[in-house]
């Protein structure tokens, strides 16, 4: 295969400085339909705001932070156009998530020679398209998993094209939290010691297995540099409908809710597993007046969580109104997607306790403002002080 | 006490014994013979540790490397910190850089082979607060090296040199008892400068254990192209006694960092 990964870091929020030019330097948050945190500036970040965090809790973290609502049909036309300049070139596109597709360069080339001048020409367009202030970064390989590793690595504006012989060099170093996985499940690999994708890849397979299940073992095969999954088509359906009925008709909301839980965790469960999740979800509900109510929701992110599929149905059922008592129900999960990583910032390789932190930890308390660090952010930079950053270290901030 | 003979060794043993019962039992100490091998880190040019004596840059001890700008003297130091990072693969030392001068190159840094993710920068300010940190970092014990770049930003004034004359009996006493080597820059001044600026560069150079000092010789060109520069080294002061002995290094330009492709 041959996969070219074009990823617009920060998709969301780049939208929102691009069309509102005075939220740029500024701590800003974008709030989903669910009143989570859908998308931060870099600002907000440095105050602690991260992802799915709600609004409340960001305004703890950053009193000075602005609270926007998403402009989804805004967002949904960008990304359909930067996803349809992409296609322009006739080959299979995937959109993955905000800002990201997957472009299939099997039938035109197959080699980084031959590659580079298709990824350059895919790059401008995708620019062209999107804006000065969305700069994309490009990444190819052999497998999806890779190409979109190598694309999160690469600087806005640059390509990294990963030679298959180079896969497993180029994965070893990296970080866990590039892989889809739970947050507990991170959280357990960090407590195991095992921070890089290389460290991952080495654990034996039944091992991995028995701890971490099917999505372990998925994930562990990416970190390896063996990813199989083909580029796709955007699929619009991804399960059958599934349709319940009530007999005797019913009026209460936490038995709806919980029927159509049980009738969806299988699906979900089967999407998780493949490290996916859904995207939109549609209702038809059939009242006993005969009338009919649909509603449809799109998630920001794909998600494959029962906790946040339990939240959004809830809230969904409470804001609609009823007629009548409801005899059936009709439920689809439409367009499934890749499990967006959101956890990078949580479980950073820099987290790793090490006695150079310590010791400028101590230090801190007593002369503050002296203490930092060097860290390559892009290693391959034609200009050297574009290579490495500088950051200030300080009491109780980490390393 | 085996090579006296037995009534001399029964005088030394009355000896003790008085002075025991009058000073007190820990008074008195057997003293052992200085041991001829200095641990060092290496400066990576054979012709350098050899100069050097005991292998390169001595631990427990301070060094001045002086000379003028692009004389070598910061490749030689970072070419020590970079060998002072290597541990054994249980534990892996660390290194600082007192960067006075705000001119501490990353980019530099990682191509002499220094790992930046073991490498702590301090930047202090004022003399006093540079040597307290100075003394604090040797004190932990953490560190493998550190080095202070350069003198010249640092030793600006009289109140600077009294801070170091204060200051550096303690930080000399806490490198005998820490597994660091404490490498010091130094940077000649320009002879314009020198009615403006005290020379006070003498009162730490005091303190070193060792002093090399490079003089760039010629640049070494290769068809055309600039390729690296030689550099003589002199022994200024060291503690094999062998002061005013020279020693020729090269340093070549190498391991650029390749562009990415770019578009």
């Amino acid at each position: 295969m041959s996969i070219m990964c074009c990823r617009v870091p920060n998709f969301l929020m780049g939208l929102a400085e691009r069309d509102k030019p005075e939220l740029a330097g500024r701590p800003v948050a974008l709030l989903g339909a669910d009143e989570l945190v859908c998308a931060v500036s870099s600002e907000a970040r440095q105050s602690g705001i991260t992802l799915q965090m709600e609004s409340r809790q960001a305004r703890m973290r950053c009193p000075d932070v602005r609270l926007y609502p998403l402009d989804l049909e805004t967002s949904q036309a960008e990304q359909g156009a930067f996803v349809g300049r992409l296609a322009e070139c006739g080959l299979p596109v995937e959109a993955a998530s905000w800002g990201l597709a997957y472009v299939d360069l099997h039938a035109v080339a197959a080699t980084s020679q031959t590659v580079q001048p298709f990824c350059a020409d895919l790059g401008k367009q995708a620019r062209g398209v999107l804006g000065e202030n969305l700069v994309p970064s490009i990444g190819w390989d052999t497998s999806k998993f890779t190409a979109r590793a190598a694309a999160s690595t690469a600087t806005p504006g640059h390509m990294r094209l990963v030679d298959h012989n180079n896969e497993e060099r180029f994965l070893r170093p990296l970080s866990i939290g590039l892989l889809p996985l739970s947050p507990l499940a991170l959280q357990q690999l960090t407590w195991l010691g095992i921070r890089t994708l290389g460290q991952f890849a080495k654990l034996p397979k039944t091992a991995v297995w028995q701890r971490f299940g099917a999505e372990g073992k998925l994930a562990q095969q990416w970190a390896q540099g063996r990813d199989t999954r083909p580029v796709r088509r955007t699929i619009e359906e991804a399960t059958p409908p599934l349709s319940i009925d009530f007999d005797p008709p019913t009026g209460l909301h936490s038995e709806v809710l919980e029927a159509l839980l049980s009738n969806l965790r299988p699906s979900l469960s089967a999407l998780a597993r493949r490290l996916e999740g859904c995207r939109r979800l549609r209702l038809d509900l059939h009242f006993d007046d005969d009338s009919t109510r649909h509603v449809d929701h799109t998630f920001v992110e794909p998600m494959a969580e029962e906790s946040r599929l339990r939240a959004t149905l809830s809230h969904q059922l409470e804001i609609l109104s009823w007629p009548a008592e409801l005899v059936s129900l009709k439920s689809s999960l439409l367009d499934y997607g890749e499990l967006v990583p959101h956890q990078l910032m949580l479980f950073d390789l820099d987290t790793e306790r090490s006695p150079l932190r310590e010791l400028a930890e101590k230090l801190s308390g007593r002369y503050r403002e002296l203490f930092f660090r060097f860290l390559l952010s892009d290693e391959g930079h034609p200009l050297s002080e574009r290579r490495s950053t500088m950051n200030l270290l300080l009491a109780g901030e980490a390393i | 006490m085996g090579t006296l003979n037995g009534t001399k060794s029964e005088r030394l043993k009355a000896a003790i014994t008085q002075m025991e019962h009058r000073w007190g039992t820990g008074v008195l100490a057997a003293s052992h013979a200085p041991s001829s091998h200095r641990e060092s880190l290496s400066t990576t040019f054979p012709a350098l540790d050899h100069l050097a004596g005991s292998g390169g840059i001595p631990l427990h001890a301070v060094t001045v490397l002086s000379g003028k700008a692009t004389s070598g003297k910061l490749t030689v130091a970072y070419k020590v910190l970079s060998r002072a990072q290597q541990g054994t693969p249980e534990r892996h030392h660390s290194v600082a850089i007192l960067d006075l001068g705000a001119s501490s190159d990353p980019d530099y840094l990682t191509r002499s082979g220094v790992d930046l993710n073991r490498l702590l920068l301090v930047r202090p300010q004022g003399a006093k607060q540079t040597l307290r940190v100075l003394l604090d970092l040797v004190r932990s014990r953490e560190l493998r090296a550190i080095l202070m770049d350069s003198l010249s930003d640092f030793l600006i004034d009289r109140e600077a040199a009294s801070a170091v004359e204060q200051m550096m009996p303690q930080v000399n006493l806490a490198l005998k008892g820490a597994d660091c080597a404490l490498l010091l820059l130094d940077e000649s001044r320009p002879p314009w400068l020198s009615p403006l600026v005290a020379e006070t560069s003498r009162a730490v150079r005091h303190f070193a254990s060792l002093h090399l000092e490079f003089v760039r010789q010629e640049w070494i060109e290769t068809a055309g192209e600039f390729i690296g520069y030689r550099v003589e080294t002199r022994l200024v002061k060291s503690r094999s006694h062998r002061q005013g002995e020279g020693a020729t290094i090269a340093i070549a330009f190498n391991e650029t960092v390749r562009p990415r492709e770019t578009w």
